[in-house]
């Protein structure tokens, strides 16, 4: 049972998310699904010079995937795509800091998967 | 057993030693699956100590204990359901394979391209799946009869499609929705298709109704039953497909290969006679055997104290549920025609979110699509939360999950 996974952070995050909603002249657009659940996340952002300037993400999502593509866009955003390229699963995973069951680990890896579909 | 007795929950959850084990568990999820009383338990230890051998065909004795065992329990299901003739029972895996075992043993032989099987929109995937790709394979057309606004079955509907009624082969539905907990008026619907002069034959899902209502095939005027043991206090990996003698009769083997025959030549076989030959390899026999344990502990029970018992749970839940403000529930508001079985979600909050908390204090339910997400398209949603009771729940139960869904409410600000 675990307690710490609905932490006061997390909660915030998922109220009122970071980079929430969506660039209208982006570069890319991505979209990523859980079958699972249901959820989905659409990812758009801009990229210049090599680096990512801006950044925005919304859908349909729990707590756990909403807080993920708040911490995940704002700790990307400003970074060069070459930073982004080797920031990876594990990474990600200790900077949204959630322990997870293996269910809900593809809830917060979500707005990741996007981020690598975007990447490619 | 008396009413009054069995209405003593704790002295049937002490039945149970799951409750032993984590006497916090407040266990909700029934409709997935049952726990487990220590006779069934018990019965499915006492086989590999006592009886272990493969059945049928064996000339020493355990050999012929472990058969009779087996067999036995194919009258007990046979019983239970209204059945007169032990040989209608059909062993299979679970529900799903029973309705496979219908599809391809009977369907994929009687049905042609252009025929119409009636489905409807609160179906499991188990009774989809294996229609669309029957659809797929033979040209078959699939009819899935609409939702009342009541979350009932609109199945007048079908007379009103335009389509050629004479094309209609076979209907088939869930006896219990598994989200809805909507029970379906079987009988109802049978007299109103024999009404309209439709010849059709009725399949009936009854994963979600045998466990929880007294059944009884002869009231239900159906042709095809299924069902599963897990759900009713049996172990996994056992289902039971009831059909018509007739039907079976003409029905061709789903699987094939061994105890299904009566003789195989290098280029050719003869069939056993069924229920063999729908029962191909070594079965699940400790699981049968377990599955016989669960059916003495329900008739002892006696499945009409049951059925109340969760009319109970679903009046209080259905009461208490709806003071629980923003809560959306999916289902009859109305406390008839319904189990205990209770799908909801509050607004922007996703399901899965709802199970995580109340996991944090030991009630466990289920979220998600359920295996219905024709029904879930039906109704707008991804996905729902659902607490589904049985024999040892509570109406304390039923307080722990609303003062749960209050800590839900409270943590994610709502």
């Amino acid at each position: 049972m675990n307690k710490t996974l609905y932490r006061e952070i997390i909660l915030e995050h998922f109220r009122n998310p970071l980079n929430f909603g969506e660039i209208l002249d982006a570069d890319f657009i991505v979209d990523e699904d859980n079958p699972l659940c249901g959820d989905s996340v659409h990812l758009t952002g801009k990229v210049n010079k090599g680096k990512l300037t801006d950044i925005k993400f919304k859908g349909e999502g729990c707590v756990i995937s909403r807080a993920a593509g708040s911490i995940m866009t704002e700790y990307i955003k400003n970074k060069t795509i070459k930073e982004i390229r080797n920031f990876n699963q594990k990474d990600f995973l200790s900077l949204i800091e959630i322990p997870l069951t293996v269910t809900r680990l593809k809830c917060a890896l979500l707005p990741f998967s996007a981020l690598q579909k975007a990447l490619k | 057993m008396k009413r009054d007795k069995f209405m003593k929950v704790s002295l049937v959850k002490s039945d149970f030693p799951i409750f032993d084990e984590y006497p916090n568990l407040v266990y909700l999820d029934n409709a997935a699956t049952s726990q487990k009383p220590h006779t069934v338990i018990d019965a499915v230890k006492q086989f590999y100590v006592k009886y272990n051998a493969n059945i049928h065909r064996g000339i020493y004795k355990l050999s012929e204990n472990a058969t009779q065992k087996y067999e036995n329990v194919r009258s007990k299901v046979a019983g239970f359901i209204g059945c007169d003739d032990p040989k209608e029972i059909i062993f299979t895996k679970n529900t799903n394979e029973a309705i496979n075992l219908i599809v391809y043993g009977w369907a994929r032989v009687n049905l042609k391209k252009g025929d119409i099987v009636v489905l409807s929109e609160m179906e499991h995937h188990a009774n989809i799946v294996p229609w669309i790709r029957l659809k797929q394979e033979l040209g078959i057309n699939l009819y899935f009869v609409p939702l009342t606004s009541d979350y009932g079955l609109d199945y007048k509907k079908i007379l009103a499609q335009g389509f050629d009624l004479s094309k209609i082969k076979l209907v088939s539905i869930a006896h219990v929705s598994n989200v809805l907990g909507t029970i379906n008026p079987v009988s109802e619907i049978v007299k109103f298709l024999k009404e309209n002069k439709l010849s059709v034959k009725v399949c009936i899902d009854a994963a979600q109704s045998v466990p929880h209502l007294p059944i009884d095939i002869r009231d239900l005027d159906c042709d095809f039953l299924t069902f599963s043991a897990h759900k009713m206090l049996g172990p996994s990996g056992v289902g039971v497909l009831w059909a018509r003698l007739k039907l079976l009769e003409s029905m061709e083997p789903f699987l094939a290969g061994s105890h299904m025959i009566l003789k195989v030549f290098r280029d050719n076989v003869i069939f056993a006679d069924f229920p063999d030959k729908f029962e191909a390899g070594t079965a699940n026999l400790e699981g049968v055997v377990g599955f016989g344990a669960a059916i003495d502990y329900l008739n002892k029970l006696g499945m009409q104290n049951v059925f109340e018992h969760d009319q109970t749970l679903m009046k209080y839940g259905l009461q208490e549920l709806s003071g629980i403000d923003g809560l959306k529930l999916f289902g009859l508001k109305e406390a008839k025609n319904r189990i205990a079985i209770f799908s909801f979600g509050f607004e922007g909050i996703h399901p899965h979110d709802i199970a995580q908390i109340l996991d944090e204090d030991n009630i466990a339910i289920r979220s998600g699509h359920h295996c219905a997400q024709p029904l879930m398209d039906s109704i707008k949603q991804s996905a729902t939360a659902r607490a589904s009771c049985y024999i040892y729940n509570s109406k304390e139960d039923l307080d722990k999950l609303v003062m749960g869904l209050k800590k839900v409410k409270q943590t994610l600000g709502i």
